[in-house]
C-alpha cells in the first residue's frame, strides 16, 4: 500500500534489482576481475599449495566482517544524522551530532585495536569486531546525512519536494519518511567510498590483531615473512573487494535517490 | 555607470564585513591542538629529570609523548612529499591538456580518481614487511606513504584548478589583450597557489593514518623512532590498557586535528 504521491510507487519494488545488476555488471572489470586475478596469481606463484583456496576463504571472511558492519553502521549513522537535523536536542539528535563530529577521532584501525584489547580481556570477538568496523561507517554517514537533511527540510531548491508534500496535506511522519529521508540518505550512499576504505583497513588490522583467517591477515602474515608472492595477490584481491563494496554502495544510491524515481528527466544522479 | 567602475573580480575590494569562513574556528582549534602535541612531544625528554633522551617505559604518558616525535615528524615529511606529488600530478594533467588534448588530461585525472578509491594505505605495511632489509631506512617508507595520499590530493587540486580556469576574470584578462604569459603570472599563479596548497593539506591526515595503521601491525616505522601506532598495537597485543590509553588518545587527537586543518583549508577556498 502506498500513498498517492509517495516518492516510491508500487512498481519501484519490481525495478529494485535493476540498478544493482547494472552496477554489478559495471563493477566486473574493477571488482570481480581483480579478485579473480588475486586468487589466480596466488595459485600460480604462492609457495603454499592451497594458497588460492585460503585466499578465497579469506576474502569471504573479510567480506563477512565488512559488509554487515558497513550496512548496519551506514543505516544507523544516516538515521542518526538525519534525526540530528530534525530534532538536534533530542537523544537521537545528540547521538547524530556526536557521530558527525567524531569521525576523525575514531578511525577503523584504532577501534580494531580497542576491540583486540577487549577480546584479550575476555570479551567476545565477533560483536566487538563488527561494532569496531561499523562505527567509522556510522560517523561518515551521519556527517553526510545531517547537512543533506537540513537542505531537504530547508527553504532552498532542494526543499521543494518536502514543501509540496506538506502543502498537499501529508502528515509530518510521511513527509519525513518518503520525501526527506531519501534525499538525506542518497549522498551517504554516494560518499560510501571513504567508509569502505576505512572498513577494509580496519578489517585488515582486526584480522591481524585477532588472528582471524581473513585475506588481510594473510597479506600481513606474508608481508611479515617477506613473501611478495604471498602478499601481493592478497592485496590485489582486497582492492577488488573494496571496488565491489563501493559498487554495491552506488547501486544502493541509485535505488534510493529520489531523482531516479522522478517522472522528469534528470541528469544529476 | 557605477557598475562599470567595479574592481576586477580577481582583486575585489571588500567594503562590507567579511563573514566568518566555513570551518575556520575548527581549523584553528585543530592547529592549536597539533602545535600543543608537537610542543609536548618535543618537551617529553625533560620529563626524565633532565636526563638524556631515552624511552620512558615506566611512564606511559611520557612514552606516548616521546612516540609523538616519530609519528608527527614522519607525518610531516610524508605529507609534504604527498602534497607535492599530488599537486604535481594535477599540474601535469593540466599541462597534458594544454599541450596535447583534453582526453590525456581526463585520463590522467581519472587514474587519480580510481586510485583514490583503492585501499592504498595497505601498501605501507606491505612495503614495511617486504623491505625488511631496509629497516632503519625511513626514506622508502615515506615515499610509499606519500604515494598513498597523492591521488586524493591530485583529484582535489585538479578540481580546484579547473574551477579557477573557468573563472570570468581570466576571460576578461585575455579579452583585454594580455598574453598567456601575463595571464599566468598576474592572475593564474597568485589565484591558484592558495587552493593548491589547501588541497595539499589533505595529505596530512591520510599519511598519519596510513603510518599509524602500518605501525600498529608492526610493519611501519622502525622501533627506534617510536610511533603512536606501534605503541597502540603492542599494548593491544599484550592486553595492557594502561599502556594503551595514552598513545591511542594522542593519536586520535592528532588525527582529529589534522582532519580539522585539512577540512578548514579546503572549505576556506570554496566560494559561496
Amino acid at each position: 500500500m502506498s500513498h498517492p504521491i509517495c516518492r516510491f510507487p508500487p512498481d519501484t519494488v519490481l525495478l529494485m534489482p535493476r540498478p544493482l545488476i547494472r552496477r554489478l555488471i559495471d563493477a566486473v572489470p574493477t571488482a570481480i576481475l581483480p579478485m579473480a586475478a588475486g586468487v589466480g596469481l596466488s595459485a600460480l606463484v604462492a609457495p603454499q599449495p592451497d594458497a588460492a583456496t585460503a585466499l578465497l576463504s579469506g576474502l569471504a571472511v573479510t567480506l563477512l566482517l565488512t559488509l554487515p558492519s558497513l550496512a548496519v553502521g551506514t543505516a544507523l549513522g544516516a538515521l542518526a544524522g538525519s534525526w540530528a537535523a530534525v530534532a538536534p536536542r533530542s537523544v537521537g539528535g545528540l547521538i547524530g551530532r556526536f557521530l558527525a563530529g567524531a569521525g576523525p577521532l575514531l578511525p577503523g584501525f584504532l577501534l580494531a585495536a580497542v576491540a583486540a584489547l577487549a577480546v584479550r580481556a575476555g570479551a567476545s570477538a565477533a560483536p566487538l569486531g563488527w561494532t569496531a568496523l561499523a562505527i567509522p561507517a556510522a560517523c561518515q554517514a551521519a556527517r553526510l546525512s545531517r547537512p543533506a537533511m537540513e537542505r531537504a527540510l530547508g527553504a532552498g531548491l532542494e526543499g521543494g519536494a518536502v514543501r509540496m508534500a506538506r502543502g498537499l496535506g501529508l502528515d509530518e511522519r510521511t513527509v519525513l519518511r518518503h520525501h526527506a529521508l531519501p534525499q538525506a540518505v542518497a549522498p551517504v550512499m554516494g560518499g560510501l567510498r571513504a567508509a569502505v576504505l576505512a572498513a577494509v583497513v580496519g578489517a585488515v588490522a582486526l584480522e591481524s590483531l585477532l588472528d582471524l583467517p581473513g585475506a588481510g591477515a594473510l597479506m600481513i602474515d606474508a608481508a611479515r615473512a617477506g613473501s611478495a608472492a604471498g602478499s601481493l595477490p592478497a592485496l590485489v584481491a582486497l582492492c577488488g573487494l573494496t571496488a565491489l563494496l563501493g559498487a554495491l554502495g552506488l547501486a544502493a544510491r541509485d535505488w534510493i535517490d529520489p531523482a531516479n524515481h522522478s517522472s522528469t528527466p534528470y541528469d544529476g544522479a | 555607470m557605477a557598475e562599470l567602475d567595479q574592481p576586477p573580480p580577481s582583486h575585489p575590494v571588500l567594503s562590507h564585513p567579511v563573514p566568518p569562513r566555513a570551518g575556520f574556528a575548527r581549523g584553528l582549534s585543530g592547529a592549536a591542538v597539533l602545535v600543543a602535541l608537537a610542543l609536548a612531544s618535543a618537551a617529553a625528554p625533560l620529563m626524565a629529570d633532565g636526563a638524556a633522551i631515552q624511552r620512558l617505559d615506566a611512564d606511559p604518558v611520557a612514552a606516548a609523548l616521546l612516540d609523538g616525535r616519530g609519528s608527527l615528524s614522519f607525518a610531516l615529511l610524508a605529507a609534504v612529499l604527498g602534497g607535492a606529488l599530488g599537486i604535481g600530478w594535477a599540474l601535469l594533467a593540466w599541462l597534458l591538456g594544454k599541450l596535447s588534448d583534453a582526453r590525456a588530461e581526463r585520463r590522467t585525472i581519472a587514474a587519480a580518481h580510481r586510485l583514490a578509491g583503492l585501499p592504498l594505505a595497505l601498501l605501507v605495511p606491505l612495503t614495511g614487511g617486504l623491505a625488511g632489509g631496509l629497516v632503519g631506512e625511513v626514506g622508502p617508507l615515506a615515499v610509499v606513504t606519500a604515494l598513498t595520499a597523492a591521488p586524493a590530493v591530485a583529484a582535489l587540486a585538479h578540481a580546484e584548478l579547473s574551477a579557477l580556469l573557468r573563472a570570468e576574470f581570466l576571460t576578461a584578462a585575455r579579452a583585454a589583450g594580455l598574453t598567456e604569459g601575463e595571464v599566468l603570472r598576474r592572475h593564474l599563479i597568485p589565484n591558484a597557489s592558495r587552493p593548491l596548497l589547501a588541497a595539499g593539506t589533505l595529505a596530512l591526515p591520510r599519511v598519519l593514518a596510513a603510518e599509524s595503521a602500518a605501525s600498529l601491525l608492526g610493519l611501519g616505522l622502525p622501533p627506534a623512532l617510536g610511533s603512536w601506532g606501534a605503541s597502540v598495537g603492542l599494548a593491544a597485543r599484550l592486553g595492557d590498557p594502561v599502556a594503551f590509553v595514552p598513545p591511542a588518545l594522542l593519536l586520535a587527537l592528532a588525527l582529529w586535528a589534522t582532519c580539522a586543518i585539512a577540512d578548514a583549508a579546503v572549505a576556506g577556498n570554496r566560494r559561496p
